[in-house]
């Protein structure tokens, strides 16, 4: 049987086939759920067939215009943790579409904004009638199973499939008493404050006197001098920020997630971490390695140790600091990292003259709340 | 006088003589091909350039699908195109998507001109630690398997797999992470060895780009991807390429082009050239290995040179009398510790070139004692074109007329009077262990320009035109600057 007529054949199929037929399983939200699989859909919605690869060959749904619905159930919301939606659409021009619990009236669980024209110079597009795949941030997370109800605007929408992803675990609460640097000697836990909201346009700016207007002046009362605790909150101008007191999932410590996760804003940002070393011996001659995005200060023990300035990209090893001592006891290392638009993060560890990672007898711990 | 004058025709063909000529303005090129007997390049925003010689580049290349950074590649007889629909972060948003399409020819004015329905390869859906731009094509010579690696400085490179019949992505294929903190990656293979190119730094910042090319190697195509240090690239690894230099800031967008076995080329544009206003060009640099590291060499750009063989180091010269330097010497028996050093002249041109030979003169090779027969100038000759990566050369004697010629029968000599024939302009391509190879436009009696014969030692001490053998240091030549005599 040639391509064309399986085609037409599975169309025919899909449209004489009674909706009420469809299984009506619960399906994780985490699962690809193919909108062509609807429970119910209201007058004028119909189903078709999208061919090509990275949309499968799935059953879509078509929704004509306002007052047009869909409601796909049961999905269960369960496995979610920290997720946003991703899905696949086609517009013939720029249109919204509601991704609700339970009914049309029920709670936005997603706002979706198809920008099918757009842009500007050479970066102009025009994706009408073809189909994208999107991701949104969500806006309210039902609990357990409910159903998903989809509705549009007046510019009609096809809607291929709709995923909620988790994203990845960037950071856990800190709940061990102490803990070592990773194998490759990497300091894992932070008291990481919400980021100072900073006016910067393009990361060209961070020369060094630039960063040594900005890192010197003074935004919260013992800033350079304090030991701050997990939930502590400080006042920044307008801001109210809290430190968090969290160990990192990864050898660096990725800010930009962690502002996205509990942050104000995302770029243009000034952080401010601090963690506790803990040594049982005196050692002389190491140096701390870092890696930041972008431009950060680094104190150790209340004496400025390294700067990375300019618009920089985090590498393994970037930096170095002179030879320190770290004492026997308690030391505070403290880093303010500060960027404009795109990713920051930074990694740090000690290493020995001889490059190689300084892990014992080191433990970081923060002290309790 | 005569030495003014080279001095002053070398800086008059600076902008026009040492970097690719026309209007070769682009910006993230895909790697050269070639396409029936000519070059192209596609870029951002769509279009891209073309050249009939690989030196001289205009405008002319159509490419729909506007987006950013394409690549291309030839797979059996037609092309494979690959290009990110947007622009990463600066043309709005996270969420990216690449796509390829087939054409059976790069030229515009051919009938066949025709590309096949864009197909979407892979995406990045904006919120995930990935943005689907900079794509690029690599075709593993030990397997067949067509790879892709994209992405940019928010989040990770990634690798994915195609199928190389259909441009397609391969079915069950995941994706894999393989560095981060760079864009524009490129991979290529050499020696057992697969190498990742990544651009490090800041673009489109005119001539306060810190645009770099860096680059970390592995045994496997799926990585990991390490550095000289051992260090990973997806902990921000990788060693120098090349960065700015010679009045050109910000290189970016590594493409590899194979000339011949022994000669390679790097492609890729510069973010700002101080001599053309500081647009974004072209920039097609020598590519050199180094102990099993790629580094791009310096474009060569003429001047006064000893030509030493690689063979055994006797410097070309002039077939004519050595003349005796008659200096009044103390023998080192007799050196008087406390008398003042004097700082003695070299033999010059007029002392000796009275006692020439006024017509052509063969040329040998001999021990090198920076005597006038032995120097020798070579100069860009700008209006007789080029091939990829220079212009053609005239090799004259330092401070005459006298020119290099290849002979009908395959062998050389100097003309007095350089005339702006074919044999008397010079291809210079430096090859990847750092030497030179020294070809003649044309032979006499030869159709065609000539691509076969090069300067070759048939001797120690006898230079003449044989087949270029990548593998015999008698097809290779050290240019050594003359430096201050």
């Amino acid at each position: 049987m040639n391509s064309s007529l399986s085609y037409y054949l599975g169309l025919l199929a899909v449209t004489l086939l009674p909706t009420a037929a469809l299984s009506q399983t619960v399906s994780p939200a985490t699962d690809r759920l193919v909108m062509g699989n609807s429970r119910e859909m209201s007058v004028g919605v119909t189903v078709g067939i999208a061919g090509g690869d990275e949309h499968h060959l799935s059953r879509y749904a078509s929704l004509p215009g306002k007052g047009s619905w869909l409601r796909y159930g049961s999905v269960d919301f369960t496995p979610l943790t920290d997720a946003y939606l991703a899905l696949s659409v086609r517009a013939r021009d720029n249109a919204e579409l509601l991704v609700h619990e339970g009914s049309t009236k029920g709670k936005v669980i997603a706002r979706v904004d198809i920008v099918v024209k757009g842009g500007g110079g050479p970066f102009r597009r025009d994706y009408s009638g073809q189909w994208m795949s999107l991701a949104v941030p969500l806006l309210h997370t039902p609990r357990g199973i409910a159903d998903i109800v989809l509705t549009c605007k007046d510019t009609g929408v096809d809607v291929g499939w709709l995923r909620f992803k988790n994203r990845p675990k960037y950071f856990a609460p800190v709940t061990s008493a102490a803990l070592r640097p990773d194998d490759q000697g990497y300091l894992r836990r932070w008291l990481l404050l919400e980021p100072i909201r900073q006016d910067i346009r393009s990361n060209v700016v961070f020369t060094d006197s630039y960063l040594q207007k900005a890192f010197s002046k003074e935004y919260f009362k013992g800033q350079m001098t304090r030991l701050p605790r997990d939930g502590q909150q400080v006042r920044v101008g307008n801001q109210r920020l809290k430190w968090h007191a969290l160990d990192s999932e990864n050898y660096n410590v990725r800010l930009f997630r962690f502002a996205e996760r509990w942050g104000q804003q995302t770029y243009g940002s000034l952080f401010w971490a601090v963690t506790v070393i803990d040594s049982p011996r005196e050692i002389r001659g190491v140096r701390l390695s870092v890696g930041s995005n972008g431009a950060s200060s680094w104190w150790l023990n209340g004496d400025h140790v390294l700067t990375l300035e300019g618009d920089r990209r985090m590498v393994e090893d970037d930096a170095r600091s002179g030879r320190l001592t770290l004492r026997a006891g308690r030391n505070i290392l403290r880093c303010a990292v500060i960027n404009g638009p795109g990713l920051s993060d930074f990694c740090a560890r000690f290493l020995d003259d001889e490059g190689h990672a300084v892990v014992e007898p080191l433990t970081l711990i923060l002290p309790k709340k | 006088m005569k030495r003014l004058y080279t001095l002053l025709a070398l800086t008059a063909m600076t902008a026009s003589a040492f970097a690719q000529t026309g209007a070769p303005y682009i910006h993230d090129p895909s790697t050269l091909a070639e396409c029936d007997g000519k070059y192209y390049t596609f870029g951002t925003g769509g279009g891209g350039l073309i050249s009939d010689d690989g030196w001289a580049w205009h405008g002319g290349a159509v490419r729909p699908g506007g987006g950013a950074a394409p690549d291309v590649m030839k797979i059996g007889d037609r092309y494979l195109i690959i290009y990110g629909a947007t622009g990463g972060g600066l043309g709005g948003g996270h969420n990216g998507r690449i796509l390829t399409m087939w054409n059976k020819t790069l030229d515009p004015k051919s009938p066949d001109f025709r590309f096949s329905k864009p197909v979407e390869v892979c995406s990045s859906d904006g919120l995930e630690d990935q943005d689907a731009i900079d794509p690029c094509l690599f075709l593993d010579p030990n397997t067949g398997r067509l790879w892709v690696t994209y992405g940019t400085y928010f989040g990770s490179i990634r690798l994915i797999e195609l199928d190389p019949a259909t441009g397609r992505r391969v079915a069950g294929n995941k994706e894999r992470d393989i560095a981060i903190d760079c864009e524009a990656t490129d991979l290529i293979y050499r020696d057992g060895w697969y190498y990742l190119l990544g651009t490090h730094g800041t673009c489109c910042d005119g001539p306060n780009s810190t645009y770099n090319i860096v680059v970390g190697r592995s045994r496997n195509v799926v990585g990991p991807y390490l550095d000289n240090m051992g260090r990973d690239m997806l902990h921000g690894g990788g060693r120098m390429v090349v960065a700015a230099g010679d009045r050109k800031y910000g290189p970016g967008h590594f493409g590899r082009t194979i000339v011949d076995k022994g000669v390679e080329l790097m492609s890729c544009h510069f973010e700002a050239d101080l001599d053309r206003s500081g647009r974004s060009v072209l920039g097609i640099l020598p590519l050199l290995w180094h102990n099993g590291w790629p580094v791009a060499g310096k474009p060569f750009r003429g001047g006064d040179y000893e030509i030493a063989s690689e063979r055994r180091g006797y410097s070309l010269e002039l077939a004519v009398d050595f003349v005796r330097m008659e200096r009044d010497i103390e023998p080192f028996f007799r050196i008087d510790p406390n008398s003042p050093v004097k700082r003695l002249d070299c033999q010059k041109l007029d002392e000796v070139e009275p006692s020439w030979p006024k017509g052509d003169i063969r040329v040998r090779c001999s021990d090198y004692m920076f005597r006038p027969h032995q120097l020798w100038t070579i100069m860009a000759v700008a209006e007789k074109g080029g091939y990829l990566s220079a212009p053609y050369f005239k090799i004259m004697v330092r401070g005459t007329h006298r020119a290099l010629a290849a002979t009908a029968d395959k062998e050389l000599t100097t003309v007095p009077e350089y005339g702006g024939a074919d044999n008397q302009l010079w291809r210079i391509e430096q090859l990847t262990d750092g030497t030179y190879r020294i070809m003649p436009k044309a032979i006499p009696g030869m159709k065609g320009d000539n691509t076969r014969y090069c300067l070759y030692s048939a001797g120690d001490s006898t230079p003449t035109l044989a087949p270029y053998d990548c593998d015999s240091d008698n097809s290779k030549w050290r240019l050594e600057p003359v430096g201050d005599l």
